[in-house]
Formats: structure tokens, C-alpha cells, sequence
């Protein structure tokens, strides 16, 4: 089903719309999840959690596109449940090495407290992205937005790991110079 | 600073739908030249030469005992951590000649054992890109052709005690199974941009040739990276060389380079990609070679074999 008649569904407040949202983007869904979480079972939750939360969200969203859409949201429970598991001392599962890389963007210096603006700092990723040739740029973002692991990165751009870890170690070293010189506060 | 890393987490995952969509089914297939390395996996033949042994090897060479083994082993290229032994009398070094990037880095989503809470040094990284190119700079290709119907036997001579630097000499005796025809050769090398171009001689006479770029480290040459790398970048470049050849003609291709920097390991990929129907490789190292032919089915020559040094 099209994106355009499944948002539709959501308009119309059919339930029908979660149904199909599934049947799409149900695996691609469960993969953002899985990739943060290591269990599977909370992977699941995200995705089902998922569904509601767009329905929540629809209207009055319209999202285009929706894929996209949908795998913010698994990925921001996902993370909330990372946060969760870490508050009970559960561990993080992937997601720790993932932001354990990040930390390596960090800009130098203290973070001010409330100073963070997600979306700001988003702008500046953003154009940093922009600014990089398509196949380092996929590559960031399979690793960071979808959460992919080094040897699904290798299979995907066909490269070897440690041509794939090399990459993002130089990708995360030119994001942090870029966080430095925008001012970025984190 | 895990909470700072969340952030950064959280902001990524607000970057611009288009790049979040454009990722999404992002997907690369290996080029033809990267496409046949694996495949030439199963062709071929490593020749493992722990360069600080050959070192010893060679001023060895002097003394009249000094006797050195090198194993040739098989190359699992694309395959991390195949490593090459190659031995030399009581000394004995490890190689990673399939795939230096294995080393440094950063941890792997399902390896936490690979350093979580330690980001990869500036060093670890750049010694992983480095050992990759290292391991390529070694790497000694097959001629091609731009026709079938044409029988060669391969003999890869490496001079190592050359001072100027390990000096290899390619060599095809080649005969046009076919009619009458001009036949485009292409020799590929790995290696630095500023390296000169490898002589080609037809039967002892030099002949012209021509260079053109290849795609070698894809990585950097699509990322752009690759102008801002240094001179050990290293690049897939052709020499590519015309030759008339008569039905039946059989005539002597000779490729003649040298590596300036002395690889730490030599590979010498057997008929990998090449056109010609390789009948027979001899692998030489400063006159002392073991030859072996190849498997009729094209399988890889398992047994290592031994080369004695001059000395041996």
C-alpha cells in the first residue's frame, strides 16, 4: 500500500492504518530497534510502541516521508528504553558502543546545563552531511541513525571492516572539528 | 559524558529526512576489480615475506649457511584476519596480509570486547589504514588482456637484495592460440601516484605504453579523501600496451618495477581477473623459486611451498 493511502488510513482513524503500517515497515522498524537494544523482546515493544505513537501523531501529522517518520520514532523509544534499562542497571545492550564512539565527536569543554538544542544541533549534522560525498554520508548515518553494526556495514557498502571503522573513525573526527567550530553545546 | 553522547545520539536522529531516506537503502556493489579480488580468493598464492626477516635473509646472503624458508599460503583476502607465517630460520613473522584494517578501529556493535569506553587513537586508526595499504603495496597482479585464445606461462621473479628497492619482473611467454591480431595488455599495479610507470619490454624491446587511474581504495577515491591523503595513498593504476602477434606467434610480455618502499609482505595474485589462460606461474625470489602449476580447476594450490634463499 502506498504511504499516501496508509496516512490516509491514520486520517480516517482506522485501525486498519496500524495494521499496515506493520505489513511495511514492521522489519524495518524492528531492525532500528534491534540494532539499539540488545533485547529482543524490547526491540519488539519499540516497534509495537511504535504504532501507537503515530497514531498518536496522525493527525495532525502528515509525514513524507513515512518511513522515515516511523524509524524516528522506534529509534527515540528506543532509546528512551535504553535510558530505562540503564536507570535499573540492565546495561544498554548496542547502543552503549554506539554512543561510546560518539563520544568521540564531542566538542571539547564542559557542557552548559540547558544549553542543548536538539534541533540546532541537528541543523549543524545536517549540513555537515550534506557537505559529504554520498557513500561517507550513508555510511555515518547506517551507523548512527540505523544503528548498524561494522560487519552489516561491510556486507552493505562492500567494503572490509576495518576499511568501515577507519571511515567513521575519520567521518567522527571531522563531525567533532565541525561541532568545535559551530559552537555546538552538547 | 554519556549523557552528552545521548544528546549527540538524539540529534542525529533529527538530521534531514531526505539523508535519513537516502540511507535507507544505501547499498554498494564491489566494482569490477573489487569484485574479482574475493573471487581470486580461491587463485591464489601468498607469498608471505616477513620483510624484517627478509632483511636478515638477505644481508645473510653474504655468509654462505644463511638458508631462509618462506611459506606460501593461502589468501583468504576478503576474509579478516587470514594471516601469512612466513618463517626465516629461527626467526618468524606474522603478517596480516589480507586485511590490515583489522587492527585499531573502533568496537564493533556486537564485539564488546573491542574497547568500549576507549575511543581508537588517531594512531590505532590511521596504523589500520596504513597496514591495509601496506598489504596492498605488496601486492603483485596478473596481466590481462582485452581477448581470450591466449596461453601464458608466468614467471614472477623478486629481487629483494636490489638497494634501490624489491624489484619485480613479470614475466609472459605468451602464444596467440588464434588468428592474427593486435591484443590490448593492461598490467595493473597498486600503488603511490608519484611511482613511475612499469617498463614493458615485447621480446626485449621496449614498447610504449599508456597509464589510466583505477579504482583501487574506493573508499577514498568516492569519499574525496584520497586528494587529501598523502603520497602513500595508494591507487590501481593500467599500463596498458598494444602487440601484434601472428596465429601462433608466441612472443615474451616483461612488466619490469620497482617498490621503492619495500612492502612488508609480497602477494603475488596468481591469474586473478587476468584473461589469459595461465599454463604455468614460477615464483622466483633472487633466483630460487619452486614452481608449481595450477590446479586444472582452478583451485587453489594448497601445499606451501618452500623457496630456498640464494644462500639455502
Amino acid at each position: 500500500m502506498e504511504d499516501t493511502a496508509i496516512i490516509d488510513l491514520y486520517w480516517a482513524r482506522s485501525e486498519r492504518a496500524l495494521l499496515e503500517s506493520e505489513r511495511k515497515y514492521g522489519a524495518f522498524c524492528l531492525t532500528i530497534a534491534s540494532n539499539i537494544l540488545s533485547a529482543r523482546e524490547d526491540a519488539e515493544e519499540c516497534v509495537n510502541d511504535t504504532w501507537l505513537r503515530a497514531w498518536n501523531a496522525i493527525p495532525p501529522a502528515r509525514p513524507s516521508p513515512l518511513r522515515a517518520f516511523l524509524g524516528r520514532i522506534t529509534r527515540n523509544l528506543s532509546l528512551d528504553r535504553y535510558r530505562a534499562a540503564r536507570a535499573q542497571k540492565r546495561g544498554g545492550g548496542s547502543l552503549e558502543v554506539l554512543l561510546d564512539e560518539l563520544g568521540q565527536c564531542l566538542p571539547a569543554g564542559e557542557s552548559v546545563e540547558g544549553a542543548f538544542d536538539a534541533r540546532e544541533t541537528a541543523a549543524v549534522i545536517s549540513r555537515f552531511l550534506e557537505g559529504l560525498p554520498p557513500l561517507q554520508r550513508q555510511l555515518f548515518l547506517r551507523r548512527y541513525w540505523y544503528g548498524d553494526g561494522i560487519d552489516a556495514l561491510a556486507r552493505r557498502f562492500a567494503m572490509r571492516e576495518g576499511t568501515v571503522k577507519s571511515g567513521l573513525f575519520r567521518l567522527r573526527e571531522k563531525l567533532r572539528r565541525v561541532l568545535e567550530e559551530e559552537g555546538v553545546a552538547l | 559524558m554519556n549523557k552528552r553522547c545521548e544528546h549527540l545520539f538524539e540529534a542525529i536522529g533529527l538530521v534531514d529526512d531526505r539523508l535519513v531516506e537516502e540511507a535507507a537503502d544505501a547499498r554498494r556493489t564491489a566494482t569490477p576489480w573489487r569484485r574479482w579480488l574475493p573471487l581470486a580468493a580461491c587463485l591464489v598464492l601468498v607469498v608471505g615475506l616477513g620483510f624484517s626477516s627478509l632483511t636478515v635473509l638477505f644481508r645473510g646472503c653474504s655468509s654462505s649457511d644463511t638458508a631462509a624458508s618462506v611459506d606460501m599460503a593461502a589468501d583468504t583476502a576478503d576474509t579478516a584476519g587470514s594471516d601469512t607465517t612466513g618463517s626465516t630460520g629461527q626467526n618468524s613473522t606474522t603478517t596480516d596480509a589480507a586485511d590490515g584494517g583489522e587492527t585499531g578501529g573502533t568496537a564493533d556493535a556486537g564485539d564488546s570486547s573491542a574497547s568500549p569506553g576507549e575511543p581508537p587513537t588517531d594512531g590505532a586508526a590511521e596504523s589500520a589504514a596504513q597496514e591495509t595499504e601496506a598489504a596492498a603495496a605488496g601486492y603483485v597482479l596478473p596481466l590481462t588482456a582485452d581477448a581470450d585464445g591466449l596461453t601464458a606461462e608466468r614467471t614472477v621473479a623478486l629481487s629483494l637484495a636490489d638497494p634501490d628497492g624489491v624489484r619485480v619482473t613479470d614475466t609472459y611467454r605468451v602464444t596467440n592460440a588464434g588468428e592474427a591480431r593486435t591484443v590490448v595488455f593492461r598490467y595493473p599495479e597498486l600503488l603511490a601516484p608519484e611511482a613511475p610507470p612499469a617498463a614493458v619490454l615485447v621480446d626485449g624491446a621496449a614498447v610504449s605504453t599508456s597509464q589510466s587511474n583505477g579504482d583501487w581504495a574506493a573508499w577514498l577515491e568516492e569519499s574525496g579523501e584520497a586528494a587529501e591523503a598523502d603520497a602513500g595513498t595508494l591507487r590501481l593504476r593500467w599500463t596498458e600496451f598494444s602487440v601484434e602477434l601472428a596465429a601462433g606467434e608466441t612472443v615474451t610480455v616483461t612488466v619490469e618495477r620497482t617498490l621503492e618502499s619495500a612492502p612488508e609482505a609480497l602477494t603475488v595474485w596468481r591469474d586473478a581477473g587476468s584473461r589469459l589462460d595461465l599454463a604455468a606461474v614460477t615464483v622466483a625470489v633472487d633466483g630460487a623459486a619452486e614452481t608449481s602449476g595450477l590446479e586444472s580447476d582452478g583451485t587453489l594450490l594448497e601445499a606451501a611451498c618452500t623457496v630456498v634463499s640464494a644462500g639455502g
